[in-house]
């Protein structure tokens, strides 16, 4: 098990109704991502894809998957909206 | 002569030496092959500018240009642009604002207005529909926007919608904007271009209507279009809530939030800015442009601290970068009012805060002594940073040498300050540290006005790593990123929308919306669009190449050549530019010195 951070950014905050928490989870992305939808009730994995997306440590999950995400203490997780620029 | 349909149908050219006018009709040749806005300006300004002319000189030209989607229903159909020769970079500049003015003017009866010449005494130019006035305007020198456009109003009429320029303008202060109804064309100094003419301001009135081509398709496209907007993420969810601020973690968390004059690392209080707290502690107000169902724009009010009682329309995302991260400042307050500030005295808020933050590294590196400036300068230190800008929007002391732009102020204090100077062509950069989206400094260094992220943005492709394959840190793709951005927008900027409406309208919507307007062929395919857009930036390259543009000019600073990132996921990452400038130069049809080739220009019909 790892410990890592989590944070909904802007709209998905406001969704959710959580910005940040911290995580236990097995080290794997979709181990992760369950445990942020138990802990928050918020269902992210279906979501994801249609305009909602994982940071990694500001990578994006869909560039890491074939890389087999693994997961480490510390590790800061991103969950994000398609944005434009400002 | 019949009306086009979408267009006002007149040309208002203004000579500024002779005070005298003349309007004539739209000709449907510059229509067609260059949509409107900043495709006409282009046009214009490489037909009648004379090659190297001083930008402060009375042979400058000043276009305003409006598209066919101004001032019509269509969702953000609010634009307009004010090109010139740039005083700042030496090079093309297009500004463009939303607000109210783009669509009064067409209301007025005009899609363009060319300004020559240059006035002995200051002058307001008023346009109610077609009769236009040049007249005196010495009562409203020496105002600020915000006051000039109030008396301007009180003398003439609450309904006019005014672009004016401030104490910078009036000034010649090289980074001087045009304000324009609480909007702004901001960048590359076209306030200081009004302020040499002379010309205050330009008020307009109109009450003319624009012709629909297909009245009931025109109708079904824009409620496709709205509701597209409104269910977007992004244009109907956060970026109405949080405003143009909407994205700052997600650029913070990516590693594109320049810090401290693009050198990284903290500042105290830094990580508690974020735009959860920019919508706390400062909006109190949505407002929105013509015809817009975003409403990105805020008021703002300062509640508490120093600047308690102070207020602005934004801050904006990149204001809020500028005088925030960037001067290594998390005084809320003041970021709200140096904007303010900004709008004040008709200053650039990018490339001032961009200069700020060049000023504090140089003060920290004893490169710029407190006996210069008159006072302390760290990052951080939010009085500074306001005393710096009221210097750049008054032309005093330190602000006669920082209100020049980066470029200048580095060869003026020397000392390898050149090296931190963060600006393109003299253009001073925004808020996306390319080292961490590799797209966007090739984006930069390539952009027609030099550094701007608003001609290619390529975050969203490589940072949300469009279908698995679009890596920020690798060069591959970049170049076809880069150039697809830059011609897609040229077209955006001549339809007269806004960007913001393509985070949810695709290419396909825009077309047909434009094409329902006017039933031009040449603007029935999403194809045929992108050949303008094409079009469009190879004469400004042209343009630029006439004023002495080269390879050499496409670069960076040194620091996103030479310097890694320090930190997150572009830790350790420099900007490889030579290689995505030379594919970029490939796939635009440019030689090894990128300038555009006689096949490539023959192929635009351009040769």
């Amino acid at each position: 098990m790892v410990k890592v951070e989590v944070c909904f950014l802007a709209q998905i905050a406001e969704e959710s109704g959580v910005r940040k928490l911290v995580i236990s989870t097995a080290n794997t992305l979709p181990e992760a991502v369950s445990e942020i939808e138990k802990a928050t009730g918020f269902p992210l994995a279906s979501k994801l894809g249609s305009g909602y997306a994982i940071l990694v440590n500001g990578r994006s999950y869909q560039l890491l998957q074939s890389e087999e995400i693994v997961l480490h203490d510390g590790d800061k997780i991103a969950i994000i909206q398609a944005l434009g620029g400002g | 002569m019949a009306k086009i349909p979408g267009y006002a149908g007149f040309i208002l050219h203004v000579d500024l030496t002779e005070q005298k006018y003349e309007i004539t009709d739209l000709p449907v040749a510059l229509v067609k092959e260059y949509i409107g806005g900043k495709g006409f300006a282009a046009k214009v300004l490489y037909d009648e500018l004379p090659a190297g002319c001083d930008p402060l000189s009375l042979d400058n030209i000043l276009v305003v240009a409006c598209g066919p989607l101004t001032g019509t229903l269509a969702p953000t159909g609010c634009r307009s642009v004010i090109a010139v020769k740039s005083p700042l970079t030496g090079i093309w500049n297009d500004a463009n604002c939303g607000g109210t003015f783009g669509p009064e003017l067409k209301a007025a009866g005009f899609d363009i207005i060319i300004i020559k010449g240059q006035s002995e005494t200051p002058v307001k130019l008023i346009i109610t529909d077609h009769q236009v006035d040049i007249l005196e305007a010495t009562e409203l020198w020496g105002l600020d926007t915000f006051s000039a456009a109030e008396q301007l109003k009180k003398a003439h009429g609450e309904d006019y919608k005014v672009a004016c320029i401030g104490p910078a303008g009036e000034n010649k202060v090289l980074m001087a904007s045009v304000q324009a109804e609480g909007r702004s064309f901001g960048r590359g100094g076209s306030g200081a271009v009004l302020g040499a003419k002379k010309l205050k301001a330009i008020a307009v009135k109109g009450t003319g209507s624009i012709e629909i081509f297909d009245y009931e398709e025109f109708l079904k496209e824009n409620r496709e279009a709205y509701n597209e907007i409104a269910i977007n993420p992004d244009t109907g969810g956060a970026r109405p809530k949080f405003g143009t601020s909407s994205i700052y973690s997600f650029i913070k968390e990516t590693g594109l939030l320049p810090i401290k004059n693009f050198q990284g690392g903290s500042y105290p209080g830094g990580e508690f800015i974020d735009e959860h707290k920019l919508r706390e502690e400062l909006f109190e107000e949505d407002r929105a442009c013509f015809a817009c169902p975003i409403a990105c724009s805020k008021y703002s009010k300062v509640k508490s601290g120093p600047y308690t009682g102070k207020f602005v329309e934004g801050p904006e995302f990149e204001d809020f970068w500028s005088f925030g991260a960037q001067c290594g400042n998390s005084e809320l307050g003041s970021i709200a009012y140096a904007e303010y500030l900004s709008d004040y005295y008709g200053i650039d808020a990018i490339s001032a805060g961009n200069a700020i933050g060049f000023v504090m590294e140089c003060f920290e590196k004893g490169i710029i002594t407190e006996e210069e400036l008159g006072f302390r300068a760290p990052f951080g230190d939010h009085e500074a940073m306001i005393k710096i800008v009221r210097l750049i929007g008054e032309n005093q002391g330190a602000g006669q040498i920082i209100g020049r732009g980066v470029r200048r102020a580095a060869e003026y204090y020397g000392r390898g300050s050149g090296d931190f100077a963060m600006h393109v062509k003299g253009l001073e950069l925004p808020a996306y540290d390319p080292r961490a989206a590799l797209g966007m400094g090739l984006a930069y260094a390539t952009s027609d006005r030099g550094a701007c992220h608003l001609r290619a943005w390529t975050v969203g492709a490589e940072v949300l790593s469009h279908a698995g394959r679009i890596d920020p840190l690798e060069t591959e793709f970049k170049a076809e990123l880069v150039k697809t951005d830059q011609d897609w927008f040229s077209v955006v900027n001549s339809l007269g929308v806004c960007l913001f409406s393509t985070f949810a309208l695709g290419h396909n919507q825009l077309t047909d919306l434009v094409h329902a307007l006017t039933g031009i062929k040449s603007f029935s395919s999403v194809k045929n669009l992108l050949f303008i857009g094409e079009k469009i930036n190879n004469l400004i390259r042209l343009f630029n190449v006439r004023e002495g543009v080269t390879r050499a000019d496409d670069t960076l600073p040194p620091r996103l050549l030479k310097e890694a990132h320090q930190a997150g996921p572009a830790k350790g990452i420099t900007v490889p530019l030579k290689e995505m400038l030379e594919q970029y130069y490939l796939v635009r049809g440019w030689d090894e010195e990128g300038t555009p080739t006689e096949a490539n220009l023959i192929r635009l019909g351009l040769k």
